[in-house]
């Protein structure tokens, strides 16, 4: 069995300002390795120490926006969260300019190896199966980090393989991509019809609910847990007509009876009247246990799909030794 | 501009147009504006759907959050002593409140808003003398208040309404903006008494879910309070446990143990509450200004920008933006500030020079 380091808690992130020349100093860029919801991501390698971090670079163009809401929201978030394990740590902020004299912030996180997107991909190059006690331990840490997320009022909304990131060796699954997260709080108040990938997009999202909650991270939850038995995403649609679709050809067109209210949605149309496929078909190679978490994840009425906490205490995961995760 | 047809407010809240309740609720009318809000509730067509209350280890998670987003504690003592600092964040209130109205921002907006303010003011010594770095931390305090929390956010120079004396640019908002967020090391995601609200209205009522009344009566008094001075002291959990008994108790007897969970101390949730019932008998209903059609308000922006001269430039350079954890080490960066913002004093045009008017209070 893997075991985690938990490292030492790194002291807060302190804010400097240098010339980005100064800010890019301290780091030697080794590759780029992807794109967040706003920026560029590297690997690079604090000079100082030799630490591996991971870049999140984004330019500061001067126009009308001024600091970008979805930097504002992730670091704020991040400054916030990032104390659970399973959330990725913020260790600083750099703040510089570049040759345009544009302001440029760097967020420098700890480095991850690989995220969940590629690892799926690579047991799917493969032609192999994800090992049944490995998805065990990958839920079971997702659900612990989605259930502090939501326990510190705030819903991540984006959750996809691409936004896990991993390490291959300790097996540690994190949190990452804060940028479309959202407090839930009081007085309740409408949020848009902002963008979601598809895929793993809830259904009352969908249906163009406005007033949506923790529930539709769960639905993305059930999603990639469905996707980590198989290797295939669960409902691969190309638009969100497709999209709903998807869901209503696997799961039966919803009705009142099962999910009450849903002909109110503003989306709500008359669609064909499919019957739902047992999941057993649908994501073949779980265990009894593992097609009742997933169904609960996967329910229709958001009321009625399971919390992240309460994932935490189903039977499918008694045999995690919870202790080390 | 704010889309004419965007609706800024969930069912339970209020839309644009209704904004002004929020900041001046009348007995007589609120069950026919409740009226009114379950019927568009019901003719937008979605179900009503009813939110989570806080939970335990949410709640408990926020106490223990709570005191990194309160200004620093001499911080009251300073307003209380009248003077620059109180007039500063008088002044400030004045225009956010009105660009709050004016765009019909949510009551959670304002109170970040404010958060922001007073936190920066209590870290941060702004020059004096020079009154439109006031308008200038407003407008950055708003706009970042609004991008954390309202999903459609004017841009920079559309904020600027409210009879603003000076009109900035963008670029400049946004190094006040970057001023802020590093004096305040980016800890936006500030807990407010509207994170606790629900929970303790919950409490109060044994379980059962608040009226509308009393929760738009509770984001009144949460907004009233964050306006005024008497509970800057006060915890977010103790204004938020306070308001909770206040609106309760316009309906029942209340019993503030109840709402006394978390580390939340019963004799502070009691002074609290004894200041805000002092304030709330003081005065009378606050009178928002009425909201301005957006045809007049981009009229008189468009007028305002052509008269008001370039907004300082060149003030908020790279050094202003240093910021680090050692003490010392800010408060020389805050001084470099200083200082660089007084080598200022001779560049101000006759124009600007000419704009600024003693604040008669």
């Amino acid at each position: 069995m893997a075991t985690i380091q938990n490292k030492p808690t790194p002291t807060a992130p302190s804010t400097t300002t240098g010339g980005g020349l100064r800010a890019m100093d301290l780091y030697e860029k080794l590759e780029k390795v992807g794109e967040g919801t706003y920026g560029k991501v590297y690997k690079a390698r604090e000079k100082a120490t030799g630490r591996i971090v991971a870049l999140k670079k984004t330019r500061l163009p001067e126009d009308d926006e001024g600091v970008p809401p979805t930097a504002l929201r992730e670091v704020s978030l991040l400054r916030m969260l990032s104390q659970d394990p399973h959330v990725v740590r913020l260790l600083d902020l750099k703040q510089g300019v570049n040759k345009e004299g544009q302001t440029i912030l760097y967020l420098v996180f700890e480095y991850m190896d690989t995220d969940l997107k590629k690892f799926i991909r690579g047991y799917r190059a493969n032609h192999e199966k994800i090992p049944a006690q490995t998805v065990k331990i990958l839920m079971y840490q997702l659900c612990k980090g989605v259930g502090f997320v939501h326990g510190r009022g705030v819903l991540h909304r984006d959750l996809k393989p691409h936004n896990l990131l991993m390490d291959r060796k300790t097996m540690a699954l994190k949190i990452a991509d804060l940028g479309l997260s959202r407090a839930i709080t009081v007085p309740v108040k409408k949020y848009t019809h902002e963008i979601l990938t598809l895929w793993y997009r809830a259904p009352e999202v969908l249906l163009g609910a406005t007033h949506y909650s923790t529930p539709v991270d769960i639905w993305s939850v059930g999603c990639i847990f469905a996707e980590l038995v198989t290797n295939q995403p669960l409902f691969p649609g190309d638009s969100e007509l497709q999209q709903l679709l998807h869901i209503f050809k696997l799961l039966g067109t919803p009705n009142e009876e099962m999910w009450p209210g849903v002909g109110k949605l503003p989306n709500w149309h008359v669609y064909p009247q499919w019957k739902p496929t047992k999941l057993s078909t649908l994501v073949p190679g779980l265990d009894s246990d593992g097609y009742d978490l997933l169904e609960k994840m996967l329910a229709y009425e958001p009321g009625k799909r399971v919390s992240a906490k309460k994932a935490l205490e189903h039977p499918y995961f008694n045999d995690v030794n919870k202790e080390v995760y | 501009m704010a889309p004419s047809s965007y609706e800024m407010a969930a069912s339970t809240l209020l839309c644009g147009e209704d904004s002004s309740s929020i900041l001046d609720l009348e007995a007589g009318g609120q069950e026919e504006e409740e009226e009114v809000l379950l019927a568009r509730s019901r003719t937008r067509g979605e179900p009503s759907v009813v939110f989570p209350v806080p939970s335990e280890e949410c709640v408990a998670g926020f106490v223990e959050a709570e005191a990194a987003h309160m200004p620093r504690e001499d911080y009251a003592e300073r307003l209380r002593g009248g003077g620059t600092d109180l007039r500063v964040r008088t002044d400030a209130i004045d225009w956010i409140w009105k660009v709050h109205a004016y765009y019909g921002f949510g009551p959670l907006t304002a109170c970040l808003a404010v958060n922001y303010l007073d936190r920066f003011l209590s870290l941060y010594q702004l020059p004096e003398g020079k009154s439109w770095t006031t308008q200038l931390l407003s407008v950055a305090c708003l706009s970042l208040a609004a991008k954390m929390e309202e999903t459609y956010v004017p841009p920079s120079l559309d904020l600027q309404v409210g009879d603003a004396r000076y009109v900035f640019e963008a670029k400049t908002v946004q190094r006040m903006e970057l001023l802020v967020l590093s004096t305040l090391r980016w800890r936006m995601r500030a807990v407010t008494p509207f994170s606790y609200i629900d929970y303790f209205l919950h409490r109060l009522k044994d379980g059962g879910a608040p009226s509308r009344r009393a929760v738009l009566r509770s984001a009144e008094l949460i907004l009233r309070v964050a306006r005024g001075t008497c509970c800057l002291g006060f915890r977010p959990s103790e204004v938020a446990a306070a308001v909770a008994a206040a609106v309760a108790g316009e309906e029942h007897a209340v019993d503030i143990d109840k709402a006394c969970t978390h580390r939340v101390h019963e004799e502070r949730v009691s002074r609290c509450l004894e200041a805000i019932q002092a304030t709330v008998a003081l005065l009378a209903p606050a009178q928002p200004l009425k909201a301005e059609g957006p045809s007049s308000g981009r009229s008189r922006a468009s007028s305002s920008s052509a008269t008001v001269p370039r907004s300082p430039t060149g003030v908020l350079d790279a050094g202003c933006l240093s910021y680090r954890s050692d003490d010392a080490a800010a408060a020389a960066a805050a001084s470099h500030a200083s200082s660089a913002w007084r080598d200022e004093d001779g560049d101000c045009s006759p124009a600007v020079c000419s704009k600024r008017r003693k604040t008669s209070r």
